[in-house]
């Protein structure tokens, strides 16, 4: 079974933006909204390192969640979504390596474009980090209703 | 004082919140809004959802059970209350909590915010087991979504308590820690500088943890023209270029004491550029934060990619080589208009390039608008004449400096909150938006009349009326005003214009110059109506 099934995949795909929990060192769940760009069965997202803090929290326990609850982020689609990942950093091209998810996260947000064009004015806005996370469990509400039990995934390699 | 907060709620209660997507929050005091952490009030988070959003606890800092957290700016505080008031807007949040096998988990909730008691109670999601006494964090958060795609105005709050049993599955949490952050207070150019003191720190422990230095990739090019504050240049430059169009027109250049002039001017630019990149430098360093932030220098010094003693040796030597033409072209070429002219204008440049001091009494408008109009092209054709004045050169200062006011307001508009919390009353903190507009309106309008007036009375040539040409972008950005000024992020993006319009509408002044020169010198005509 592949880690993320297909109308978990397509939502994700779909959502401008989700919620990535991480947990701080005294066991505290910190909720950060982030743009989530698929790409086959991983979900990547990248930080400023004028937003590093959450980096931090991830070197130091790469356990996290990520979920996709806002309906107004998700258009047509209609579903939430929770993906239990565990997450790695990438810092070996913080200037440009985010760049090759660049067309993904155009489609999701267009002001990307002005944004870039603003390098000049912001230069450290463009060093980011990526972020990568692989699916574990997955806990999906079809309908989009939380007050329902949801669907539960494991990924074949976790069930193992 | 009070002050309110534009949040728009996806999930709102319809009988608590207006269904307009732009729902005005009254929140109960000056503190409210939006906030990082108190114990790490530099800790922004999370270019995700777009570059410059959200504020979030830093790890390093983030211990505590203060139930006060700090704004990004760290003279503004929530509290718990006003963070439990912001989550009553909101019907359903998103439930997070450490599971048993390590992993955090999330669930969307139906919640209920009992704000007199401040306490927030849902249900336990069906299929999951959450313990009595555990930690969770409830978060509320809201985007706005552009119709040609995209989003902004991201905003959010987060509660942190513990979750007390309630009868028939129901849990309470009374919260003890509140984080909130939202785009529509905080314009990016303010949201950037409060951040790169966290960069830094970043690539501090990434040198560390990798053994060699690492720091930001800026282009020499790139990271200079940001230092040397680009933008700003055609506005210095455009006066002294036209004074010395007027000369030419008028037959009284001197080629030496021109190009002195222009050498004069650019070492200043370069060293007042340079010194006030060195004292952002310092600033940052120093831990301050500046809510009314300048463009150029901060950003790029704050990276590090500059030191301090190159900056200061720089900065000097380029003020020392202004000095010593300044001096050369008083000597050649002095008259008593000109050291009038040459003080005012080189104590006016540096208080408002390196002091905040100006701007800070709603004068800096004024400042500018005397700098980069009379001073400087009247005192540049003063060099030529040795004095005397004519109303031609008079007349063309004042749209110029019209033009060079209005762009000084537009800078300091975006970041009024962050002013009037810091107390500095920049002009935009002491007029309404009505009045911002109209003013914008009425001086752009002077600005393009007093070329038509020159004109018709013969006093300027007839070529300076291309100068209108640039009305429609005045226009554009008299609507984009309009529209955006209560949101300091858009509003950000129109000073951009606002410098556009500055530089437009001197360099089509230079080109009606540069045809009335061209008429006179080869069709020996003179271009004026009288």
């Amino acid at each position: 079974m592949p880690a993320l099934s297909y109308p978990v995949a397509r939502l994700i795909d779909a959502a401008l933006v989700g919620d990535l929990t991480v947990i701080d060192s005294t066991g505290r769940p910190i909720v950060y909204e982030m743009v989530p760009l698929l790409w086959g069965d991983r979900i990547f997202m990248t930080s400023s390192v004028l937003d590093s803090a959450k980096i931090a929290h991830i070197k130091a326990n790469p356990r996290v969640s990520f979920s996709i609850t806002n309906a107004d982020a998700i258009g047509t689609f209609i579903g939430k979504v929770t993906v239990q990942c565990d997450a790695r950093v990438s810092e070996d091209d913080l200037h440009s390596g985010w760049e090759r998810l660049l067309d993904n996260w155009k489609r999701k947000d267009r002001t990307t474009i002005a944004l870039r064009n603003e390098r000049y004015a912001y230069p450290l806005v463009f060093e980011r980090v990526l972020i990568e996370l692989t699916p574990r469990r997955t806990w999906f509400w079809p309908d989009g209703r939380t007050d329902q039990p949801p669907q539960t995934t494991i990924a074949a390699e976790v069930a193992r | 004082m009070s002050r309110r907060f534009r949040l728009s709620v996806r999930h709102a209660d319809p009988a608590s919140v207006d269904p307009m997507p732009d729902e005005e929050l009254s929140a109960p005091d000056d503190e409210v809004a939006t906030g990082g952490q108190a114990e790490a009030p530099e800790a922004p988070e999370a270019a995700e959802v777009g570059p410059l959003d959200s504020l979030a606890p830093d790890s390093t800092d983030f211990s505590g059970d203060s139930p006060v957290s700090e704004k990004a700016n760290p003279s503004e505080k929530i509290t718990v209350a006003d963070g439990v008031a912001l989550m009553a807007a909101y019907r359903q949040a998103v439930l997070s909590w450490l599971a048993e096998d390590g992993y955090p988990m999330n669930v969307e909730v139906e919640i209920e915010v009992k704000t007199s008691a401040g306490t927030i109670r849902f249900s336990e999601p069906p299929g999951f087991r959450l313990a009595p006494g555990m930690q969770v964090a409830i978060t509320g958060s809201y985007l706005r979504l552009l119709p040609d795609g995209g989003f902004e105005d991201r905003s959010h709050v987060t509660l942190w308590g513990l979750a007390s049993a309630r009868p028939r599955g129901r849990f309470s949490v009374s919260p003890t820690r509140v984080w909130a952050s939202g785009e529509i207070d905080e314009p990016p150019a303010a949201a950037y500088v409060r951040r790169v003191p966290q960069a830094r720190r970043y690539f501090d422990s990434l040198s560390a943890e990798r053994g060699i230095p690492i720091g930001p990739t800026l282009s020499t090019g790139l990271a200079l023209s940001r230092l040397l504050r680009t933008p700003v240049a055609s506005a210095a430059f455009a006066p002294v270029l036209l004074g010395l169009a007027v000369a030419v027109r008028t037959g009284r250049i001197d080629f030496v004491s021109a190009a002195a002039t222009v050498a004069a001017l650019a070492a200043a630019y370069l060293g007042v550029s340079l010194a006030a990149g060195l004292l952002d430098l310092l600033h940052v360093r120093g831990g301050g934060r500046r809510p009314g932030d300048k463009p150029g220098g901060l950003d790029v010094a704050g990276t590090a990619v500059f030191r301090a003693s190159a900056l200061t040796g720089a900065a000097l030597g380029w003020l020392l080589v202004a000095a010593a033409l300044a001096v050369f072209v008083l000597g050649t070429r002095g008259s008593p208009e000109l050291i009038v002219i040459t003080a005012l204008g080189l104590g006016l440049g540096l208080a408002e390039a390196v002091s905040p001091d100006l701007s800070g009494r709603g004068l800096g408008e004024v400042a500018a608008a005397l700098s980069f109009g009379p001073l400087l092209l009247l005192g540049t054709y003063a060099v030529q004449s040795r004095g005397s004045l004519p109303p031609e050169a008079i007349v063309l200062s004042i749209p110029l400096g019209l033009i060079a006011g209005l762009t000084a307001f537009m800078r300091t508009a975006p970041n009024r909150p962050g002013d009037a919390r810091a107390g500095r009353r920049t002009l935009a903190t002491m007029v309404s938006e009505s009045v911002a507009v109209r003013g914008f309106e009425l001086v752009a309008a002077l600005a393009f009349i007093s070329v038509v007036a020159g004109v018709v009375a013969g006093v300027l040539p007839i070529p300076a009326l291309v100068a209108l040409l640039a009305a429609p972008l005045a226009r554009r950005i008299r609507g984009d005003l309009s529209r955006e000024y209560d949101r300091p992020s858009a509003l950000a993006a129109v000073v951009g214009w606002g410098f556009r319009l500055q530089r437009n509408f001197g360099l089509l002044l230079m080109g009606g110059y540069a045809l009335t020169i061209a008429d006179q010198m080869v069709l020996a005509r003179t271009p004026f109506l009288h």
